[in-house]
Formats: structure tokens, sequence, C-alpha cells
């Protein structure tokens, strides 16, 4: 071995510890900004909880409840079963709707994406659709579907399939021209330049598209609920409203935001396992 | 196939915009197999676009170009390319970006893990296998994106601004890299390098391609006094290179004012 290599071997491992301690300083960092952030939030939730439970007991009882009244509440409807019996059933239609919508999404603005007649054909009616407020569709679903679980699961298929179809196509119309160069100058075939590049390169966008999807879904459980037969949660917070029982009608309340915030999450999370590269860009 | 000629570019015109932009004309160039070919001239004149001519990724206007022989229709076989954003994947590990070309092509898996290897040894990124793009240094990703076009075994290694995205320290590292490997008997292929930079340009080519400014033709070719194996320290402490460097410069001069004032 020359004397050569070897300064080049040590540079090398220097160099390996130098970006090994850059690394642990910036996870020392970041954990520092975590533990910060996650104190901002506990002084933030205390202020505003606490004021809602002083301000909260100076509303007729009737009318308004204090998070102590809704934790009691809550915890009454949890043991007694009640809530995860009228939950389940709505929580099955969320399941069903937003899996058909991610499935059919995607698939459908993949094609829209790859063949250029489907785009031109259909995208007037994406746009219409997805521009029309869901909602007025409703009663027509209703006088095709019915009132019960398969008109819950089309009023939530709605709701999700645009923002996934929208963002799907929109992922594959933006991938880097220049990895499809690469993809070409490697002499890819068609298959592998899809399999190799644009679904990669469009899987971020798919989650933004389900992330989405999750939140217009929650919205459509709801409505469902509320629009078709009432039943599943939203009838629980229709029955509590109208026997004035404020501190049991926030429990299905803050359970559906609790839900939202989970989903969110776990997309989120999905995206880390399956897009490291776009976190670790968004963290420089 | 003439005696020696890996590409030969006869007469090849690229024009854009129905013929308002006129990225080359008249632009003839032979070559030689082994031969390392650098092409310098006043950024934006389309040496990018000549290489992407001659990789197959876009058509000329008008003339030809044949690579071993073969006129170049589409992406040619024996041909890779090193580009100047490196091209890497993100979604894959620097082992999936550098076997890239060769899993494309279907190589047998033994073949890819033995060329594969041998050049992330080679350029000092053993190791560094499941790292992901991101994870590396620029240098350390364009060392990914060299193995990948070499692990083809290529007649012709197109090389597109390869080290200009990197710091200046970076690059001449790489540029000596380029030279070592290029010195080891059987790895030599013939590579056509694009590059701005005289010095770079001067080091790693056997000949000096000196175009004009857009649209570009060949101004002069200028023969390169240095053989092979080469040490840049050397090259650069020589008298000649600054002749030369001096030369060059003069041939570009008129051209990168003119540049400058029209933009």
């Amino acid at each position: 071995m020359s004397a050569g290599t070897v300064a080049r071997g040590l540079a090398v491992g220097s160099d390996a510890e130098q970006q090994e301690r850059a690394r642990a300083t910036a996870a020392r960092r970041r954990r520092t900004r975590r533990l910060r952030a996650a104190g901002v939030r506990a002084a933030s939730l205390t202020i505003v909880l606490g004021a809602w439970q002083v301000f909260g007991g100076l509303v007729d009882p009737i009318l308004f409840a204090t998070p102590s009244k809704v934790i009691v509440a809550g915890a009454a409807m949890i043991a007694s079963g009640e809530l995860w019996t009228y939950l389940w059933p709505s929580l099955v239609v969320l399941a069903i709707g937003l899996s058909v919508a991610a499935a059919a999404g995607i698939t459908a603005g993949l094609l829209l994406a790859r063949f250029w007649v489907l785009d031109v054909a259909l995208d007037m009616y994406v746009t219409f659709l997805y521009s029309t407020p869901t909602v007025a569709l409703v009663p027509l679903i209703v006088l095709a579907a019915g009132y019960e679980t398969t008109a819950k699961v089309v009023i939530l298929f709605l709701f999700a399939f645009f923002p996934l179809v929208i963002n799907t196509y929109q992922g594959v119309k933006s991938v880097d021209p220049k990895l499809l160069e690469v993809g070409r100058a490697f002499r890819c075939s068609e298959r592998q330049l899809w399999v190799n590049i644009v679904l990669p390169a469009a899987l971020p966008f798919i989650i933004t598209g389900l992330r989405l999807a999750v939140g217009r879904g929650l919205i459509g459980m709801v409505l469902a609920d509320l629009y078709t037969a009432i039943s599943g949660i939203g009838y629980l917070i229709v029955r509590t409203a109208s026997q004035y029982r404020v501190d049991r009608m926030f429990v299905p309340i803050v359970t559906l935001g609790l839900l939202g915030v989970t989903l969110t999450t776990l997309v989120r999370l999905l995206e880390r396992r399956v897009a490291p590269w776009v976190a670790a860009q968004d963290h420089d | 196939m003439p005696e020696g000629a890996a590409i030969v570019i006869h007469d090849a015109a690229k024009v854009f915009l129905d013929g308002a932009v006129v990225a080359f004309r008249e632009l003839s160039l032979d070559v030689r197999e082994r031969e390392v070919v650098s092409i310098v001239g006043p950024s934006g004149c389309g040496k990018t676009t000549l290489l992407r001519c001659i990789a197959g990724l876009t058509r000329l206007s008008d003339g030809s170009i044949a690579v071993g022989g073969l006129t170049v229709d589409g992406p040619p076989d024996g041909v890779s390319m090193v580009f100047q954003h490196f091209g890497l994947l993100p979604w894959k590990t620097v082992w999936d970006n550098a076997a890239f070309g060769l899993a494309m092509a279907h190589a047998p898996a033994q073949r890819i893990r033995d060329r594969v290897g041998h050049y992330l040894e080679l350029v000092g990124l053993a190791g560094s296998e499941r790292r992901y793009p991101y994870q590396l240094s620029g240098g350390m990703q364009q060392r990914a994106g060299l193995v990948r076009a070499l692990a083809m075994d290529p007649q012709v290694l197109l090389m597109d601004e390869p080290f200009a995205a990197l710091d200046a320290q970076t690059r001449e590292t790489l540029q000596e890299e380029l030279l070592r490997i290029m010195a080891i008997e059987g790895e030599r292929k013939t590579v056509v390098f694009v590059t701005h930079s005289i010095d770079e340009a001067i080091i790693l080519g056997d000949r000096v391609v000196v175009t004009t400014t857009r649209p570009a033709r060949v101004r002069e070719i200028v023969r390169v006094p240095y053989g092979w194996p080469r040490d840049t320290t050397a090259i650069r402490a020589d008298p000649r290179f600054a002749e030369l460097r001096e030369h060059i410069w003069s041939q570009l001069r008129p051209d990168a004012a003119s540049a400058m004032v029209s933009a």
C-alpha cells in the first residue's frame, strides 16, 4: 500500500467521523426543538382548556359544557359501551369508503395521466364533479341507493375520491423530466420507466391525496350519518343534542377530532416509511 | 466502420422552435476509440444539446451521428451518460442507483454484483451501498452516477459538465479519480466530456474541441500534449499548460464577451 492510499484512507476515516459528529449534533438539536415544541403545546393546551373550564362554567349548562364535565361524560359513555356501539358502524363505512376511493382514485389518476385520450375526454367531468359541492348530490344518492350503509359508503366515496384522482394525476405529471431522461438514457422500457421512476416520484403526491381524502372522508362520514338514515356517530350527536346533554354531545365530537388527528398522523408515518427522501428534504 | 473512429459526427445541426434558435450547425467531429475529447465553449452554446444528440435523447435536425458505426436513432447500445445534475433516483439506495443501468438491461445478478461492487470500490463508495442519495455529499452522489455509467461497461462515456455542480476541491478530486480510472488498463473508454472549464478540458482531454457561441461550430481542435497516466499537479505546473490555457481562452474570449453583451 502506498503512502497515497494510506493518506486517502485516513482522510476518509476522519470524514466519516466528522459526518457522524455532525449527525449527532443535528439529532440533538432536533430533539431539543421537539421538546420545546411539546412544552409550548402543553402550555397552550393548559391555558385554552383552563379558560374553557372557567368561562364555560359561566354559561347555562343546557347550552354549553366544561371540559371536566365532558371528560366525565366521556368516561361514562366509554364504560357503558355506548360510544363504541355508535362509532363502530360509522368506522365500517369510513373504512370501506376510503379503501374503495383509494383504489379507484389512484387507478383513475394513473390512467388519466398515462392516456391522453382519457385525459382529454374525462378531465372536464373530474373538474366539474370536484367543483360541485358533494353535499348537493346526497338527495340523488339517497334516491338511487337508499338510506342504509350502501348510500353512506357512496357518499363517503364521493368525498374521498376526487382529491386522490387529482393528486395522483398531478404526481405523475410533475415527475422531474431530468429523471425521466435518465431512465431513457439507460434504455428503460415503458414498464421499467413507470415502476422505477414515475410511480416512486408520484408517491408523495398520492400520499398527500390520501391525507386530503381522510379529512374529506370524515366529513362525508358524519354527513352521511346526518343526511341519510340517522345512525352511527352522527346519530349520537343529534340525540344527545336533542336531550340538551351538551356534555355528552361533545364526546362524539371530540372523538371525531381525535380520529382525524390519528388517521392523519398514520398517513404521515406511512409517508415517512415509504418515501423517506421527502421527509429528509423537509428537514433541510 | 472507419479504423478507430468511435463517434462520427457529420454536418450535424440542431434547431429549436422551428428554427428560431440554432443550437449548433455544420458541426463535424470524429472521436477515436479510447480517446478523451473535451468540448469547451461559452455557456449555453449547445454543447449539452450535442451530447444529448449523441446519447440519442433528442434528434438532429440535419446531418448524422454514428456511434460504433451505427447511425444514432434513439439511445444507442454501449453508450452511458453522466449528468450534471447527477440524475440519481432519490428512492433508490446507492447500490440500486449504481446497478440501475445493468438492472434495466436485465443483466444477470452475478454480473451486476461483480461490476457494481468493483466500481463502488474503485471510487471509494464501498460501505455506503445502503445509503440514499440525500444522505451523501454532492461528490459522493456524482461518484455513484459515475459508477452507474461505468458498470454498464460502455464503449462510449458521455459526460455532461459532470463536476460543474461541485465545489472546487471536490471537482479536482473527482477529476483525479476519473484520470486514475481511465489510466487503468481495460478501464479506458471513449469519452466525450463537456465542460465550461478550460482547465478541466485540458487536464482530462486528449484533444480539446473549442466551440463558438450559438450556433455552435468547431472553432478549433487543440491537441493536448500529455499522455497517460496523468498527474494533474505536474500538468498544472507545466508551462505548456498555461500556454494552452491562454490560447484556448483567446479563442473563446470574443464569444464570451459578445455573449455577455447580448445577455
